[in-house]
């Protein structure tokens, strides 16, 4: 099968920028002035500037990962790490700086806040822009905020938390997000109260080599249910950016948290993100993460099996173009007894493009009776595209149940030929069997983020037959 | 971590391939100096730094520096432990050559066997080297250079027994080449053993690794094969050492165009192990299987890793690894499979199945993929798991008390590896291993119903 390469940037439909559009930016680079700025502007406390500065120096103590993808071209000297874009956070859009609401215009969210969504956070650069939650919820006691104002106005609750999934000496980029994080969403669900409407939340980053630090924390208390989506994009522009989240939840005794990503940034994105969930007793945690854009990824969602009869799940698709790495995958501790989980990884590469699943499997030694099956499937589409899998699997129980399989192959023959001899064209086929190939993770998407991935991924495989 | 210092023990090594390299050929002098600067410059390995050591630490315990020099125990006189192995079952097939070795080098028992191949396949290793050093130079240190690994590197320097295996064109010989290496006294013994198939020839070797019981000793041997076009190598280990010995090794194998390389391994015995099985798939249509068991128990240690590294195009390589861990053993298994760009129409599969007989044994597994070609069928599969209730349940609700229940279902779990042995004196040794190493178990009380930890 011969293939063009293609230009992906040209079909990158996100790829517009506003100009630059903030009313304060820190310097370039980063220092203890910059992250003590960062706090003072926030007028935050005193124990989290003490955080900040900590995890500064943890950050530039630790070396950078050796394995994974290649980092080399990130220059931590040549980044806005804190951007402002407005003063104040709208409560409806026409608070909203004009610009700015173009921009969110353009990408469709005031529409789809109205059409299926319980509430919706917007943040540009480093602050969140809009937000808004419908008022049932609010009266119910759900918080959705973004996490500065979770810490300024629920200290108790934010504090109680905050870090304790995942430390800022967790890893380089957990170091330099817990420095320099600011936005990202604070959600408080309490007791008994399920949150049928999804939440969601969205990111984009507009200024060139701007560093986005976003920090989510996700509490969800005995037998609540929430729905959490995020989705990002970002401007084409010739100097790399730096995404950098972190993302904890804990979800109390018989919860269920859903957490959707569908990560479309720009291919001049550096996305190095640490996801963790800790489940209690009975609790159900889902990672749904769909990986399509940056020029790398390396993000590993992972849940913590605590409590007994807890439930995890990751399901997740990796599509990789020209000149993308998206090093992906998962993580599943199994500390407690009678806890189950199942990872499904999907990954396609096209063109230059290379997909790695990098998992971690691990069973404590009192951990009886877990079941657990992982299951990576990789669909290569040209003959320089690239596909590696790396499941690492540790059982140091005894009365345990692991199955993990993976497969790497290109797309059948068998099946082209199938279609195509029933007159459907070699590109059709090929994006059928694609959309195929990954119909286990849209099922689990909202019907909107179904249809808008599977156009995506039509768009990504334009020009991928010749 | 033991960060070996490098002065005292260097000038050993030294000494050691100075004096080694008086009796050699100038090519295999030569290998030898550029094997010692190689050990030299790769550093001691670290669990914390080398992925290939994570889940090995305790790596001063191959520190070539705890092991006694071989004592001279009086020419072609055999230890009891060796002289046993010499009489086991093995004795019994159809025997081509054979070559025995331990920490001595070379050795030659007073009643040799007598091997009925009409022209020398097998001779040992200083010997084969001096008689065909055209042949072993595209062999020796090429299949496996010093420089890839520290252990490979310290083998060439100071290997001074082992065999070269070489049949010619065209070449059937019946039976099987036996290749006998020991290590005893708590020394280190490094054997080499070199193959070499020309075009279409066809054997079978089985190489066995043996120490005596409670021998504190290092057993490192480095395996080199080259299989030409068409050639059919059958490579047979069985392993059965002595519980305190320590097993470093490395086969390593090139596999030309349209060649079969069959390997079948069973590893049973030694303290502490870790075992390299290598295979690079040159040639077009290369075929090779790797079927492999390995039965641990009270505190052992058994590290396994494996590569098949598909370079050319349309080659099949397959491998089933089953572990069964008893007591507070340990299994660490990472098997790569790596294709190379072009390498189209390549078909790779790993299964490893672990069997967990006790709640404080261990298993790892790591099987991985690398696939840099797109027209591939790569799959690779791993399980973890104890003996299913319901299989323990059917033989007891037939009269089948637990114990002998749980070791049936062992044997079960290993019988698709030992019927891949070849038919005959090589599937029945490979069972007898197996069998004994049931045995063992049932004796030690491992395989007694093990209740679930509260």
């Amino acid at each position: 099968m011969a293939v063009a390469a293609k230009d992906l940037t040209k079909d990158y439909k996100y790829g517009f920028n506003d100009g630059d559009e903030f009313v304060f930016r820190a310097e370039r680079g980063l220092s203890p002035e910059v992250v003590a700025d960062i706090s003072r502007r926030k007028s935050e406390p005193a124990w989290m500037l003490e955080f900040r500065l900590k995890a500064l120096e943890h950050f530039r103590q630790r070396p950078m990962p050796s394995w994974g993808a290649d980092l080399s071209g990130i220059d931590f000297d040549d980044i806005y790490y804190y951007v402002r874009p407005a003063e104040e956070q709208g409560r409806t859009w026409d608070e909203v700086p004009e610009g700015i609401k173009r921009t969110f215009d353009r990408l469709g969210i005031p529409e789809a806040e109205r059409k299926f969504l319980a509430g919706v956070s917007a943040q540009y650069e480093s602050e969140v822009v809009y937000h808004s939650i419908r008022e049932d919820l609010e009266k119910l006691g759900v918080l959705f905020c973004d996490c500065d104002t979770g810490l300024r106005e629920h200290p108790e609750i934010f504090r109680k938390y905050f870090g304790t999934v995942i430390p800022p000496n967790d890893n380089k980029f957990a170091a330099l997000n817990s420095a320099v994080w600011s936005g990202g969403s604070f959600v408080y669900v309490p007791k008994g109260v399920r949150v049928e409407i999804p939440l969601q939340a969205y990111f984009r980053i507009n200024t060139e080599s701007m560093g986005q630090f976003e920090r989510t924390l996700i509490i969800a208390e005995e037998d609540s249910f929430v729905h959490y989506i995020e989705g990002c994009t970002a401007p084409t522009y010739s100097k790399d950016s730096l995404h950098s989240a972190v993302v904890e939840i804990i979800a109390m005794p018989n919860s269920h948290v859903r957490y959707t990503t569908i990560q479309n940034w720009s291919n001049n994105v550096y996305n190095l993100v640490t996801k963790r969930a800790i489940a209690k007793e009975h609790s159900v945690v889902e990672w749904i993460d769909g990986n399509l854009g940056s020029k790398v990824t390396m993000k590993y969602p992972s849940i913590y099996l605590m409590g007994e009869g807890a439930h995890g799940e990751v399901l997740s698709v990796a599509f990789a173009g020209d000149g993308q790495h998206q090093d992906a995958g998962a993580k599943v501790i199994h500390v407690a007894p009678n806890t189950t989980s199942t990872i499904v990884s999907k990954s396609v590469s096209k063109g230059t493009g290379r997909t790695s699943y990098r998992g971690h499997l691990k069973v404590y030694p009192k951990a009886h009776n877990v079941r657990s099956s992982v299951r990576c499937d990789a669909l290569l589409l040209d003959e320089q595209a690239r596909s590696d899998t790396y499941p690492y699997m540790d059982v140091e129980a005894e009365d345990v149940q692991i199955g993990h399989e993976a497969t790497v192959s290109k797309v059948g023959d068998e099946q082209l030929f199938y279609l195509q001899s029933r007159g459907i064209s070699e590109q059709e086929a090929t994006a059928m069997i694609v959309n195929g190939f990954i119909e286990p993770f849209v099922k689990e998407l909202p019907m909107e983020y179904a249809l808008e991935l599977n156009r995506l991924i039509s768009l990504q495989m334009e020009g991928s037959v010749g | 971590m033991t960060e070996t210092p490098a002065s005292s023990r260097m000038t050993r090594e030294e000494a050691v391939a100075v004096a080694l390299a008086g009796g050699d050929p100038a090519w295999l002098a030569g290998l030898r100096q550029t094997a010692l600067s190689a050990y030299r410059e790769v550093p001691w390995p670290s669990s914390a730094r080398d992925e290939d050591w994570r889940r090995t630490p305790q790596i001063d315990k191959l520190d070539p520096a705890k092991f006694a020099e071989p004592q001279d125990l009086g020419a072609g006189e055999l230890p009891p432990y060796l002289q046993a192995a010499l009489d086991g079952p093995l004795s019994a097939g159809d025997i081509s050559a054979f070559v025995i070795s331990d920490e001595r080098g070379n050795l030659h028992p007073s009643q040799p066997v007598a091997p009925r191949a009409a022209y020398p396949i097998a001779q040992e290793l200083a010997g084969g080297l001096a008689a065909e050093a055209e042949v072993w130079q595209s062999v020796a240190g090429k299949v496996a250079p010093p420089g890839l690994r520290k252990w490979i590197s310290l083998n060439t320097v100071r290997t001074r027994g082992g065999a070269c295996v070489h049949v010619a064109r065209g070449q059937q010989p019946e039976g099987y080449v036996r290749l006998l290496h020991g290590v005893s006294q708590g020394s280190a013994s490094f054997p080499r053993t070199l193959i070499k198939l020309e075009e279409g020839a066809s054997l079978t070797v089985v190489e066995e690794w043996v120490s005596p019981a409670d021998d504190p000793s290092l057993l490192a041997p480095v395996v080199e094969v080259e299989l030409a076009r068409g050639a059919h190598l059958t490579h047979v280990f069985l392993q059965q050492c002595g519980d305190q010995t320590v097993v470093q090794s490395t086969v390593r194998a090139q596999v030309g165009q349209e060649a079969r390389y069959d390997v079948r391994w069973n590893m049973v015995g030694a303290a502490w192990q870790k075992s390299y099985f290598e295979v690079l798939m040159l040639g077009e249509g290369s075929d090779t299987r790797l079927v492999g068991l390995c039965v641990g128990r009270q505190r052992q240690h058994y590290d396994v890793q494996t590569l098949q590294d598909h370079v050319a195009r349309g080659a099949v390589s397959d491998l089933l690894y089953r572990v069964a861990v008893a007591d507070r053993s340990r299994s660490v298994y990472a098997g790569l499979i790596r294709v190379e760009e072009g390498a189209q129409k390549t078909n790779a599969y790993v299964q490893n199945r672990n069997l967990l007989l006790s709640p404080q044994a261990k298993s790892d597994s790591n099987p991985t993929l690398e696939i840099l070609a797109n027209d591939v069928r790569c799959t690779h599969g791993s399980t973890a798991g104890r003996i299913d209730d319901n299989q323990l349940f059917y033989c007891e609700s037939r009269g089948i008390e637990r114990e002998q229940a749980r070791r049936l279902i062992v044997e079960g779990f290993f019988a698709d590896v030992v019927d891949s042995f070849p038919e005959g004196t090589l599937r029945e040794c490979g069972r007898g291993v197996v069998l004994e190493a049931l045995e063992e178990l049932a004796r030690s009380g491992a395989l007694a119903s093990t209740s679930r930890s509260a």
